[in-house]
């Protein structure tokens, strides 16, 4: 349904020469289904279910144990590191993809871009390897870290 | 006529004086005082050898003039001239700063910025007087400002941040209404000629439409109106002249309050001659309401340096008066009572700076019997208050016998108004005199004070002189003077069809009532 | 054909080299802040460099748009007078900024290359807006330029004020990139294409055809306005600037504020007297309100605050209200913008330093107590502040009167002359609060605690300083180079 929608707005995009308001009434059209849909099927599973809590419904787990503690937990900072040293690499990897499908195209310029981008990449890695980021030995990066704070010490 | 660039040595003379001064050691403060007395006296000497070669007959042109384009694009240059208004203004200037600088020997705090503050301010007033073209002209209009303020800021007295800070601000506002306007009117040509300029000359031949000229005189108008200052625009005069230091105060009376009734005199009458028939009323009016006003507060002022900024805002009215009533005697008189006021109220502060040194205190009430301690100081305070109330024979009266002539022509009913200021003047003078001076010495403390000592006479004796010349012999300053109000006159009925009653046709106005007051 | 050209884009090739040199030299060679300061030296001085290079190019060639051709469909990256001069400027106040700040980077022992590294890629990002002939690159420029000063404006996180700052930075700064991009888009729909240039972009699409329902490209056009206007801290969209300002390392805020403002007023001249010159009596209209919107909120805020830095803070809104002055005369208003720009940024650069030496390099808060006497501690400091003040104020014989005459000229001849007199007066009451520090450093004797303690600048703020000060006062005596310059500098 969207995809018809969207494909008629590109072609009537493409073929009028004057851009005109009407030529996004598919858009409009599409926010006002979009909106409608979501609004009927909450509407809907509002009306029909059956509404009947109980204490146990309410529980976080209805059939489990009984929790004791806040789920929310302090994980070590090293997790949250490497996820995010993982996200940024692995976005940044995704533009290799770009240009493995049009390579040809691209030729050498395509090649040496590509090259540099992936020297920068190497780089960034290189660093964050270096300032320990990636190090899970906690002396090491006890060491480093303790640099930090002596500076922050001095700066304040 | 002189290829010699005359105008911009006189101008850039104390500029280099201040670089001079500036460079000083900071381990000799002794020589200071010296050397910027000796520097102020260059273009002194400059100034003199323009008044010699300064030709009486074309009074009414340019000369000395100089124009060098700077930026082409903006239509900018260092477009200088001096015609007979401007020729005794320098004059003044250059004669007044050699004599205050020598009267700031009791300052000691930060001497060497003091005077370069001097000199910088100095460069800025004659750099006022002889611009010919706009930009130039405001940029040397605001150059003034900031000198002065660190001079009230810095080595004021009592009140000194207030008083500068209001100073500043007024000024600084008015400012913003005359750039306003001056770039208002070179775009105005650059949309006649295509490209924009801002040379008096150019400016002159502008056709500029009524509605046009009532907001540009407007512009002009109120910011030079704050600086003269005009009633009600008065109130930061008071403030500054009682806080500044002596030589702050002679310059800011003598001759920065000059800057506001030479631009109106330069400018709005040449540049906007139907608004200024159709303001000239109007502005009339605020002067007489300003110089009653200013002697009636003068008169119950304690303090005698406030009791003199009061009659600067009177004495100022008297210039403006004569100035609107468009009449060729009260020009006259207008621009001859600046150099006038300039001598006398400058001499003024200078004998009030001197007894501040010895008393520490302005006071009236905290001195008496003066006459009996120092009657040398108290003989010259009385020569420059007749001269200030305008004794005939001293240069005060022709000046303002110059301009109740004059008004008379236009205004008769302001006229008369206006001499009652005359009288109030001498009361508030001689009252003032003969609180401090006369009787018995009613305060010990002032029993043992000197009389004035040779360097304060070296002061004011060049003062006394010229308020004696400028009183019996006048002709000289006139002859120069008279062409270039002609020209002026000529332009404006030329522009308007507006008649200036002279001498002679009183007989034609009805009753002698209307002028071309509504 | 693919066409690629180094000369235009050697700055950044130049800024990136630098940045990535830097910090392999300190991780990889544990080598310290004098190496980096030699390669950042030589970086951002190569750069300018080449701008005089891209300067003599055109001499020779004239404008050229690049990047066009098969590779990209249409032009990126376009060389005229414009962007070299924009893009000299900002690398130069990048340079000195950094010069004035060094202190910062000597206390951040290890960061201080990350420090160093993110000036360098924050100006790198501003010169591609400077230089981008389309819409999208614009936009990627805003955003390096963005991230790398988010990251700058939090860098003493042991300072709360300083997180403050960044986090606000952070979110109202995206929402600002978002409407941005937005705008783009919607511009996007309505005529077309992203780029300026070239054959098949907006200039030509207005030369070919009017647009008879304008609503699209009115919406795109006003939400790029408030993005970049959020970038220059334009009234009603400045509320981040004053928190930022004085929250950030002292040292890092000349860039954030001067830079950012240089590249936004490039990007936002480019777009609306380029791309949209056909309707300019739409925006003009927007521009003027903003205009006068900044330069009076700007002007009343700044006279109720106490701390320096956020009264620096709000006069940057009024200074960004003069600016957008100069831009309601369309292409004709672009010199007196430059000039108003290259100089205001010179003075906005010394007077935070001078904050910098006062507070600290890494310090937040700067009350204007502490600048009580500074006349007697430090005449010379005193000095520069005075003069740098002035400027601001647009006292004549500083840049500031002249860049203050060329805005105003240009307004009242595009017949905004209330905008001129609404400017002019406002810019009276700012002398008000620029007069406090006069008086404070001047007419005040300095706190008894304070008065015997002397202030040390190091060298490098000294020199950056100097070169701040002398610029001011050089151009407000002989602006005429600098206005030949500015005159020749505009779009393609």
């Amino acid at each position: 349904m969207n995809l018809i929608l969207a494909t008629g707005f590109l072609v009537s995009r493409c073929e009028g020469s004057r851009v005109t308001l009407a030529d996004y009434l598919p858009i409009g059209m599409m926010l006002v289904f979009g909106i409608g849909f979501a609004t009927v099927i909450m509407w809907l599973s509002w009306r029909i279910a059956p509404n009947n809590p109980t204490p146990e419904k309410l529980a976080p787990y209805e059939c489990g144990i009984v929790p004791l503690q806040e789920p929310v937990q302090r994980f070590p900072v090293k997790f949250y590191i490497v996820a995010m040293l993982f996200v940024i690499f692995d976005v940044e990897l995704v533009f290799l993809f770009a240009w493995a499908v049009r390579f040809e195209s691209f030729g050498w310029a395509g090649i040496g871009a590509m090259g540099i981008f992936v020297i920068l990449l190497l780089e960034t890695l290189v660093y964050v390897w270096k300032r320990g980021a990636l190090d899970w030995n906690v002396a090491r990066r006890g060491r480093n870290r303790r640099i930090v704070v002596d500076s922050l010490e001095d700066a304040a | 006529m002189v290829d010699f660039p005359v105008i911009a040595l006189l101008v850039l003379l104390p500029a280099i004086g201040a670089v001079v001064v500036g460079l000083l050691p900071k381990s000799r403060n002794e020589l200071v005082l010296p050397i910027t007395t000796a520097i102020s006296m260059l273009p002194l000497a400059v100034a003199l050898y323009i008044l010699w070669e300064f030709s009486a007959a074309d009074g009414a042109a340019f000369q000395f003039s100089e124009s060098v384009v700077w930026y082409e694009p903006w239509g900018i240059g260092w477009n200088v001239g001096i015609d007979g208004i401007s020729l005794l203004l320098i004059v003044l200037t250059a004669v007044l700063f050699p004599l205050s600088i020598l009267a700031s020997a009791s300052v000691t705090k930060d001497v060497k910025l003091y005077m370069v503050s001097m000199l910088l301010l100095e460069t800025g007033l004659l750099g006022v007087f002889v611009a010919l073209d706009l930009l130039l002209f405001f940029v040397f209009f605001e150059m003034t400002l900031v000198p002065m303020y660190l001079l009230i800021g810095i080595w004021g007295s009592g009140n000194r941040v207030y008083a500068a800070v209001k100073f500043f601000l007024y000024t600084a506002f008015g400012s913003a209404l005359l750039l306003t306007g001056i770039v208002a009117l070179a775009v105005m040509y650059g949309n006649d000629h295509g490209s924009l300029s801002f040379a008096f000359q150019d400016l002159l031949t502008l056709q500029i439409s009524s509605t046009a000229q009532t907001w540009l005189f407007l512009g002009f108008g109120i910011a030079f109106a704050i600086k003269v200052p005009l009633f009600p625009f008065h109130t930061w005069l008071p403030d500054a002249h009682t806080e500044a230091p002596t030589a702050g105060s002679v310059i800011l009376a003598g001759v920065l309050l000059k800057l506001g009734t030479y631009g109106f005199v330069r400018f709005n009458l040449t540049l906007f001659p139907e608004a200024t028939v159709d303001f000239a009323p109007w502005l009339a009016g605020l002067a007489v309401v300003g110089i009653i006003y200013g002697a009636a507060v003068a008169i119950v002022q304690p303090d005698v340096k406030r009791l003199v900024a009061y009659s600067s805002v009177s004495h100022l009215g008297f210039i403006v008066l004569g100035t609107f009533a468009l009449t060729s005697q009260g020009l006259q008189g207008g621009v001859i009572q600046m150099v006038n006021h300039g001598l006398t109220t400058g001499a003024l502060f200078l004998l009030i700076g001197m007894i501040y040194e010895r008393r520490h205190t302005r006071q009236i009430a905290d001195y008496g019997g003066l006459a009996n301690v120092m009657p040398l100081y108290a003989g010259v305070f009385l020569f420059m208050a007749f001269a200030s109330i305008g004794l005939p024979g001293l240069n005060g009266f022709i000046g303002e016998f110059k301009i109740l002539l004059g008004s008379y022509l236009a205004f008769p009913v302001m006229a008369i108004l206006a001499a009652s200021g005359v009288v109030l003047a001498a009361i508030y003078l001689l009252w003032a005199y003969e609180r401090m001076f006369t009787g018995p010495v009613t305060n010990d403390a002032n029993m043992g004070l000197k009389d004035l000592n040779a360097r304060e006479i070296t002061i004011l004796v060049p003062i006394a002189l010229l308020i004696v010349l400028l009183g019996i012999y006048p002709k000289p300053a006139l002859e120069r003077i008279e062409p270039a109000v002609e020209n002026i006159i000529e332009r404006i009925e030329d522009a308007t069809g507006h008649e200036t009653p002279e001498f002679g046709d009183m007989d034609d106005l009805p009753a002698a009532t209307g002028g071309h007051s509504p | 054909m693919n066409e690629i050209a180094f000369l235009p884009i050697a700055a950044e090739i130049l800024l990136l080299g630098g940045a990535v040199l830097i910090l392999m030299a300190a991780v990889t060679l544990n080598l310290g802040p004098r190496t980096w300061a030699i390669i950042a030296g030589t970086t951002l001085g190569l750069s300018f460099l080449v701008a005089w290079v891209q300067w003599w190019r055109i001499d020779d060639v004239g404008s050229q748009i690049h990047y066009t051709g098969d590779f990209l469909r249409t032009p990126m990256v376009v060389m005229d007078y414009f962007s070299v001069f924009g893009g000299g400027l900002v690398i130069a106040a990048g340079g000195i900024a950094l010069l004035g700040g060094w202190r910062l980077v000597g206390s951040l022992e290890k960061r201080g290359a990350e420090y160093v590294a993110l000036v360098l890629l924050a100006v790198a990002g501003l010169h591609i807006m400077v230089i981008s002939a389309n819409l999208i690159l614009m936009f990627i420029g805003l955003e390096t330029a963005s991230i790398a000063l988010y990251v700058v404006a939090g860098f003493t996180r042991d300072r709360p004020d300083s997180d403050e700052a960044a986090i606000k930075y952070f979110l109202l700064g995206s929402f600002a990139s978002a409407l941005f991009l937005y705008g783009i888009a919607l511009t996007y729909a309505a005529t077309g294409s992203t780029s300026i240039y070239g054959p098949t972009g907006i200039v030509a699409f207005f030369a070919e055809r009017a647009i008879t329902e304008p609503g699209v490209l009115l919406i795109g056009i006003a939400l790029m306005i408030v993005g970049l206007g959020f970038k220059v801290s334009a009234a009603p969209f400045h509320q981040w600037a004053p928190d930022v300002y004085q929250g950030a390392p002292g040292a890092a805020v000349p860039l954030m504020a001067s830079g950012v403002k240089i590249a936004g007023f490039a990007a936002m001249a480019r777009v609306l007297t380029v791309a949209f010159d056909a309707s300019i009596s739409d925006w003009a209209q927007v521009i003027s309100a903003l205009a006068a919107l900044s330069v009076v909120v700007g002007t009343l805020f700044a006279i109720a605050q106490s701390d320096f830095k956020r009264m620096l803070a709000y006069s940057g809104v009024a200074h960004a209200g003069f600016m957008l002055t100069a831009l309601v005369a369309g292409q004709s208003g672009v010199p007196g913008l430059w000039f108003y720009l290259g100089t205001y940024a010179f003075q906005l650069i010394g007077t935070f330093i001078i904050a910098s030496i006062i507070s600290g390099a890494a310090g937040g808060a700067s009350p204007l107590d502490s600048y009580r006497g500074l006349a007697k501690r430090s005449p010379v400091l005193a000095g520069a502040l005075a003069v740098l003040m002035l400027a601001m104020g647009g006292i004549p014989l500083t840049a500031g009167f002249v860049g203050k005459v060329g805005v105003f000229a240009a307004a009242i001849d595009a017949g905004y002359l209330w905008l001129a007199i609404v400017g002019l007066v406002s810019a009276v009451a700012g002398l008000f609060f620029y007069l406090r520090l006069i008086v404070l450093a001047y007419f005040n004797d300095p706190d008894p605690a304070l008065a015997d303690e002397p202030i040390t600048a190091p060298r490098s703020s000294r020199l950056a300083l100097a070169v701040c000060v002398s610029f001011t006062f050089l151009f407000g005596v002989l602006p005429w180079p600098l206005l030949n310059l500015t005159s020749e500098a505009l779009p393609l």
